[in-house]
């Protein structure tokens, strides 16, 4: 079944590209002997057989994780969107140490173990960064290195 | 031949002077500072060789060193990153660029293992002896071999890069159908972005960011690095350990070593012959050596469960085609990649001009103390890895808890800090997302990054060699050369087949199947 | 030496930190290792760095006595100069803004220059970031080209338009050239503009850009003088001058247009003519456009530019910083390794200019469905 869905999904995704790939059209040059829709739609072509493919010869069934997994890595997903969208405003040292302890307790760290060592962490980092390879990163809220 | 000696021993005499222009202490203490720093830069994926080398030549300028402290010091930081982004891939199953894709393959299951010393040291063992019969190539073969760099145009690259993907079935796993699915996936991933002949923009969903295509380092840790976090959290909730095995040895044995030198030779070769086509050699010299060894050796299906010999041919193929993409730098004056094109700079910089006439015969003595310290950084290196390898090691040793996130935050800091966007960010979680389903499913994931690196190459030297011809499909099938790439891709695609032939055992029927079906 | 001790320092204290945290049962015997280790380093990495801070101190003072007839910048100073290089590291922004942003600092003009790349959309991700979120910071310079200029009038910076920032000025230029291998038939641009009058598609062209970027528009603003129909002759894009050189030298294509800085020296290659007034140094056989009687130029200035809500006070440090930069013999040096030629563009004459070549640039693309909607 799980086959038969990605298939679907495939198919899909193989269906949406091959009519996008139709309207690319070169500029006032023309585009050459063979233009850039023609691999696209190639492309798009055989990745829906093999699609196809997928949806009349199945495998068996993944063991998919269980509730509380999935809670999990939903968690470490929206844990890591949120890291990228406050890094500028809230500033490396301390996304960093926000994402390191919710990770790390999905873990089953040791809070006192893990509290120190998630800012820790982060400073060195930021050190290397900011003193030794000249690459900024977001101070935020930290001021500053 | 006796000019070939006098020629042999004269580059010999040269390479000699280049070594003592370049080891005086002082530069070996370069050396070593630099494999040190190198490998420390390419532990922090986004930040390979490239980047680390344009990124420190100003503050070299800045030191006021000479010019051979000055390559000697680059050159060590670019083996060191180079080695770097080798062991990501083989510990944490983070490749941080695209040579080091299938290093991951049987990298990092030897690490799971709990022989992560070994595949290290088969890593660096491998990139010595490539690195050094890649300096003896350069050095008998150099100005004869940028014929063959100039021979290879489009249509001839285009071949090669079908010969590449004609190894696609070695990286697919058990379901054939899969492993072609995963790497379309990664061709479609290709077409993302502007269109190199037409400047048409394909598929970014107005996103100005991914108008220059899908940055590979974001997708491969994406699939490889945040899907492995997260299996191993699913692994945690149902109670399962989450250890490595730990190392008993860290170094290999002579047995081990002979067992993978056969690997080591031939992904030289392979490497050093690619990395001589400027801009397709770096990123297929790991898949095509991987491939090859696969077919060739792998009679009892232990490529991919952690066979050494899959660490030791793409680590060596890599290393060589940095050494290989050194002749047509050196005497055509064509960067081939991104790394050749900012040591061009360097070297102008210095007042060298490669590609005026044959500047080994002018020697220049800076060409030559190049090539030593290119020697140098990799025996360094090899010495450095004795103490490395320990330290590396015990990294498998931090516990989980610490390592997963300080895995995530590597990965995602290392590659913010470079492209300064929270995009990549989210394209990186997004695709650690599907490498997870991708997983469960088994679909496998290196081909799709296959697909994604060689995909351009692909279509773009297809099109180039059509507009090229005016339109003429007979350009593909035009000369020997190219006669012989086609008798390659169907060789590659029937290696199994002939050699259980030849050898009188069917265990490879399996993958003799599989590549008839390409 | 002292920035790699300090390096070394860190990467010791990091080990350490990780070492740290290996042993689980060991962990207060390691952390106490590791807190002293790390003590000493620190130590170290402290003396090293005041070491470096005596010595820039007293290079600065040095450089303050040397130029004391310099005059007076304006009233402003950048607290955290950065200068944004809206590509990868390793290419013609970057370079820009690393050699720049060095002597910015060399020259005790402003203190430590930032470089941060900021790569996608040839630039604009990074020019649509300045407008919508730093657009009055004055500390910010962005490396520019005439690559910059092709992509505002093609509207490819989404939403923006080169009038939205103040141009600071352009030191330094390298020019196009007309390449063809040292063995091809054609010994003259004057024999391969008559090849090309004849039958436009007998000659392949070829280089670094797709149809309608920087390479490709030598062969547009030529052709236009010569009233060819520029669709007319085939063009081959590679991925940067290296690869269509081989591509030059292989057959592939007969012609390339690339720079100056690509082919300076370069004896496999026969460069036809520099797309320039004047001789180029290092080029000085090769006859010029202008000498050959072409009114077409392609200069390919290095410039920078800053967000559009610079207060003038900022505007007018940077462009005399600039000056003092373009002035000074280390520019001078760097400019002639990259094979760049002097220019001297500064402040309105090069907000005039660039604006101009705008709307240039625009005028040549719509005919053929370059300029975007």
């Amino acid at each position: 079944m799980s086959d038969r869905l990605l298939g679907l999904v495939c198919l899909a995704l193989a269906v949406w590209y091959t009519v996008e790939a139709r309207t690319f059209d070169g500029t006032g040059f023309g585009s050459g002997p063979v233009g850039p829709k023609t691999l696209p739609t190639g492309l798009g072509i055989i990745f829906g057989a093999l699609a196809l493919y997928l949806i009349l010869r199945p495998d068996g069934e993944p063991r998919w994780p269980t509730r509380q997994a999935l809670w999990q890595i939903g968690l470490v997903i929206a844990a890591s969107y949120t890291y990228g969208q406050v890094m500028q405003p809230v500033g490396f040292i301390f996304a960093s140490a926000a994402i390191i302890v919710i990770i790390g307790m999905l873990f089953k760290a040791r809070l006192q173990l893990l509290l120190p060592l998630s800012i820790a962490f982060p400073v060195v980092l930021a050190f290397i960064f900011n003193n030794w390879l000249e690459l900024r990163l977001p101070a935020g809220w930290w001021g500053g290195f | 031949m006796t000019t070939a000696m006098v020629a042999v021993s004269i580059f010999a005499f040269n390479l000699l002077d280049g070594f003592q222009a370049a080891l005086t202490p002082r530069n070996i203490g370069l050396a070593l500072v630099g494999c040190l720093l190198g490998t420390l830069i390419g532990v922090l994926p986004g930040i390979g060789p490239i980047t680390g080398v344009a990124i420190l030549f100003p503050i070299t300028l800045s030191l006021g060193l000479d010019d051979a402290a000055t390559l000697i010091l680059l050159a060590s930081v670019y083996y060191g990153s180079q080695y770097g982004g080798s062991t990501t891939s083989i510990l944490l199953n983070v490749p941080g660029e695209a040579s080091s894709v299938v290093t991951t393959l049987d990298g990092y299951q030897m690490a799971r293992q709990g022989r992560a010393g070994q595949a290290l040291a088969i890593a660096a063992i491998g990139s010595f002896i490539a690195g050094t019969a890649s300096v003896l190539g350069l050095m008998l073969f150099g100005p004869p071999l940028s014929e063959i760099t100039t021979r290879f145009q489009s249509p001839e690259k285009f071949m090669v890069v079908v010969v590449a993907f004609a190894t696609v079935s070695s990286l697919a796993g058990r379901n054939l159908a899969k492993g072609l699915l995963a790497v379309m996936f990664g061709i479609i991933l290709s077409t993302v972005g502007t269109d190199l002949q037409t400047g048409v923009v394909r598929y970014t969903f107005g996103e100005l960011k991914l108008q220059e295509g899908m940055d590979f380092v974001v997708v491969a840790i994406g699939l490889f690095a945040v899907s492995e976090v997260l299996s191993l959290l699913e692994d945690t909730v149902r109670g399962e350990q989450v250890v490595f095995q730990k190392a008993e040895r860290i170094w290999v044995t002579f047995k081990e070593f002979m067992f993978s030198l056969g690997a080591i030779i031939r992904g030289s070769v392979i490497g050093f012959f690619v990395g001589l086509l400027p801009g397709t050699g770096a990123s297929v010299a790991g898949f095509m050596s991987y491939g090859l060894e696969k077919r060739l050796s792998d009679t009892e299906g232990t490529f991919g469960t952690g066979d050494i010999r899959g660490v030791a041919a793409p680590e060596s193929a890599n290393n060589a085609a940095a050494g290989g993409s050194l002749v047509p730098l050196l005497t055509l004056g064509i960067p081939g990649s991104g790394t050749t094109a900012v040591l061009l700079g360097i070297l102008i910089s210095m007042g060298i001009r490669p590609g005026s006439g044959n500047v080994f015969a002018e020697t220049p003595e800076l060409i030559w103390t190049l090539i030593a310290s290119m020697y140098i950084g990799n025996l360094m290196l090899l010495l450095l890895n004795f103490p490395l390898v320990k330290m590396f090691v015990k990294i498998l040793e931090i516990p989980p808890w610490f390592l997963m996130p300080m895995i995530l935050v590597i990965s995602y800091i290392g590659v913010y800090s470079v492209n300064n966007s929270s995009l990549d960010i989210t394209i990186m979680t997004l695709f650690g997302v599907l490498g997870f389903i991708f997983r469960k499913l088994e679909v496998p994931l290196a081909p799709v990054l296959m697909g994604l690196i060689l995909g351009d190459d692909l279509e773009q030297n297809f099109r180039r060699s059509l507009v090229a011809s005016q339109g003429d499909y007979t350009t593909f099938v035009d000369g020997w050369l190219n006669i012989i790439l086609v008798l390659m891709a169907l060789g590659v695609l029937f290696l199994p087949q002939i050699l259980s032939r030849v050898r009188g055992s069917s265990v490879n029927d399996e993958f003799a199947d599989a590549g008839a079906e390409v | 030496m002292k920035k790699w001790i300090r390096a070394l320092a860190l990467l010791f204290a990091l080990t350490m930190v990780a070492a740290a945290c290996g042993a689980d049962d060991a962990v207060e015997d390691a952390v106490d290792e590791a807190t002293e280790a790390a003590e000493e380093v620190a130590e170290e990495a402290e003396e090293a760095a005041e070491e470096v801070t005596e010595e820039a101190e007293e290079a600065m003072e040095e450089e303050e006595e040397e130029a004391p007839a310099e005059e007076e910048a304006a009233g402003y100073a950048p607290g955290s100069p950065e200068c944004v290089a809206p590509a990868d590291a390793g290419g013609g922004w970057d370079f820009t803004c690393r050699s720049i942003g060095q002597l910015f600092e060399d020259l005790g003009l402003t203190s430590n220059v930032v470089v941060t790349n900021q790569p996608g959309g040839g630039g604009g991700v990074a020019f649509a970031d300045v407008a919508a979120n730093r657009a009055d910071n004055s500390d910010l310079v962005i490396a520019a080209s005439p690559a910059t200029a092709i992509r505002f009038a093609q509207k490819q910076y989404t939403g923006l338009e080169a009038d939205q920032f103040r141009w600071i000025g352009a030191i330094g230029a390298d020019f196009g050239v007309v390449a063809v291998p040292a063995d091809s038939e054609f010994e003259t641009f004057d024999q391969l503009i008559e090849a090309v009058q004849a039958d436009p598609a007998s000659v392949v062209f070829g280089g670094g850009s797709p149809v309608g970027g920087q390479d490709h528009f030598k062969v547009l603003l030529l052709s236009q003088e010569l009233g060819i129909d520029p669709a007319a002759i085939p063009w081959v894009a590679y991925d940067g001058g290296g690869e269509a050189q081989s591509a030059l030298l292989g057959g592939e294509i007969q012609v390339a247009t690339l720079d100056v800085s690509e082919t300076i020296g370069n004896e496999d290659l026969r460069i036809l003519t520099v797309m320039a007034e004047d001789r180029v140094p290092g080029m000085d056989d090769v006859p010029t456009t202008t000498e050959l009687g072409y009114e077409t130029i392609f200069p390919i200035w290095r410039g920078l530019l800053a967000p559009g809500g610079m207060s003038d006070e900022a505007y007018d440090f940077w462009v005399d910083a600039l000056g003092q930069v373009e002035a000074s013999p280390e520019w001078a040096a760097a400019r002639e390794e990259n094979g760049l030629s002097p220019l001297r563009l500064l402040g309105d004459d090069f907000q005039g200019f660039a604006l101009q070549a705008v709307t240039d640039f625009r005028t040549l693309s719509e005919p053929f469905g370059l300029v975007a909607e």
